[in-house]
C-alpha cells in the first residue's frame, strides 16, 4: 500500500468515524466494519472482484449489495459504495483499522496484553489494569497470558511499548553479559 | 812521346785513331746518352729514397698502431676487469636483496602463522565463553523454575506492576530475586494522537 493509499485510508476513515458519531452508530459502525474485514479475510476472491478493473462499479456495487443488504448500517453501506465510487475499495482492511483506532482515541482506550509465567490472580490483573490506566490515561483493555518460557515476572505490552520485567529476559542479558566478559 | 808508345808496343797512330774515337764517343755520348741515364739514375736513386722513407713511415705508422693496439687491449682488459668487477657486485647484491626477501617473507609467514593462532584462540575462547554462558543461564533458567514458589512468582509480578508506575516507560524494572531487570520501548514511544 502506497503513502497515498494510507492517506486516501485516514481521511476515509476520519469522514466514516465522524458520520458514526453523528448518528451515534459508533459501535454499529466498528462491529460492521469488523465483519466486513472478516468477509474480505475468508473469501479473497471477495476483494480480487472489488479491486478488478474490468468489473463495472455498477456491478460491485450489486455484489455488497446483495452480500451486506440489511447487515450493516446504511451508513456503512453508503460508505462502501462511495469506496466503489472512487475506486478505492482495496482499503478497505486498512479503513476498519484506522476505524478501531479512531474510536480507541475518541474514548480514549488502549489494547494492553500481559504475559506471565504463571497465571495472574484477579487482583493482580486489576492491580496492573489501574496502574496502566494511570500510567497512559487511557482506559485499558488488557488481556493476560501465560507463557512458562518466560520464567518468571512479567512482559507487558501496551500501545507501542513494551514493559520487559521477565526473569527469561534478565537471563537473557545475563547471557549476554557473560558472552562479552574478557578472558586473558 | 811516339817513341814511347812505340816502346809500349804501341802503333801511335792507332793509338791516335783510339783517342780520337773515344773522345767522339765521350762527345756523343755526352749529348745523347749522359743526361738521361744520370736522369734516371737520379730517379731511380729518388724513387729508392722515397720507397726507403716509405718503409721508415710504414714502420712508424706500425709501430704507432702496435702502441694503439697495445693501449686498446690494456683498454679491453681494463674494461672487461671492470665489467666483471660490476658484475659481481651486482650479484652480491641480488644475493643480500634475495637473503632479506627470504628473510621478510620468513617474517611474514611467521607473523601470520602467529595472527593465525591468535584468531583461532579468540575464536575457541569466544565459543567456551558462549558455552558457558549458555550453559550458565541454562541452569539458571532450571533452577529458578524448580525454586521459584507461587509466593515469589506473585511477588515478582507484583514488583513489575509496581515499577510500572513508578518509571513511567522509561528507566530500568527493577525485578526479584536480587536481578536486575530492564525495561525497552518497542518502536517509537507513545504519543497520545496516534493511538
Amino acid at each position: 500500500m502506497g503513502g497515498g493509499d494510507s492517506r486516501a485510508t485516514r481521511r476515509y476513515a476520519r469522514a466514516l468515524f465522524q458520520a458514526a458519531i453523528n448518528g451515534q452508530q459508533l459501535d454499529a459502525v466498528a462491529e460492521n466494519l469488523d465483519a466486513i474485514t472478516q468477509a474480505t479475510r475468508t473469501s479473497p476472491q471477495l476483494m480480487n472482484v472489488l479491486r478488478h478493473p474490468r468489473i463495472t462499479r455498477e456491478r460491485k456495487r450489486d455484489l455488497l449489495h446483495h452480500i451486506f443488504e440489511g447487515r450493516v448500517q446504511p451508513v456503512v453501506e453508503n460508505f462502501l459504495f462511495l469506496l466503489i465510487e472512487k475506486d478505492r475499495s482495496g482499503v478497505i482492511p486498512n479503513v476498519a483499522e484506522q476505524f478501531r483506532e479512531l474510536l480507541d482515541e475518541y474514548r480514549r482506550e488502549m489494547d494492553a496484553e500481559a504475559i506471565s509465567a504463571v497465571p495472574l490472580t484477579d487482583s493482580q490483573t486489576q492491580a496492573l489494569r489501574a496502574q496502566l490506566e494511570t500510567t497512559t490515561g487511557y482506559k485499558i483493555r488488557l488481556e493476560t497470558r501465560v507463557d512458562d518460557s518466560m520464567l518468571g515476572g512479567l512482559v507487558v505490552r501496551v500501545g507501542d511499548k513494551l514493559y520487559d520485567g521477565s526473569l527469561a529476559t534478565q537471563l537473557q542479558r545475563m547471557e549476554e553479559q557473560l558472552r562479552q566478559v574478557k578472558v586473558s | 812521346m811516339a817513341e814511347l808508345l812505340t816502346n809500349f808496343g804501341i802503333e801511335p797512330k792507332f793509338f791516335l785513331t783510339m783517342a780520337l774515337g773515344f773522345v767522339l764517343l765521350f762527345l756523343i755520348l755526352k749529348k745523347f746518352a749522359f743526361g738521361p741515364i744520370f736522369n734516371m739514375l737520379q730517379a731511380r736513386q729518388d724513387k729508392i729514397r722515397h720507397d726507403l722513407d716509405d718503409a721508415e713511415a710504414r714502420r712508424n705508422e706500425m709501430v704507432r698502431l702496435q702502441k694503439e693496439y697495445e693501449q686498446r687491449l690494456a683498454q679491453i682488459e681494463d674494461e672487461a676487469r671492470n665489467k666483471i668487477q660490476s658484475a659481481v657486485k651486482e650479484a652480491q647484491a641480488a644475493r643480500e636483496e634475495l637473503l632479506h626477501k627470504a628473510h621478510d617473507e620468513a617474517q611474514t609467514i611467521v607473523a601470520r602463522g602467529q595472527a593465525e593462532i591468535a584468531r583461532e584462540r579468540e575464536i575457541a575462547m569466544a565459543q567456551m565463553r558462549n558455552q558457558i554462558a549458555q550453559l550458565s543461564t541454562m541452569a539458571a533458567g532450571r533452577i529458578i523454575k524448580k525454586t521459584l514458589d507461587p509466593n515469589a512468582h506473585m511477588s515478582l509480578v507484583d514488583d513489575v506492576i509496581a515499577d510500572i508506575g513508578s518509571q513511567n516507560g522509561h528507566s530500568a524494572v527493577r525485578g526479584g530475586a536480587g536481578m536486575s531487570g530492564g525495561l525497552g520501548t518497542a518502536g517509537s514511544s507513545v504519543s497520545g494522537g496516534t493511538v
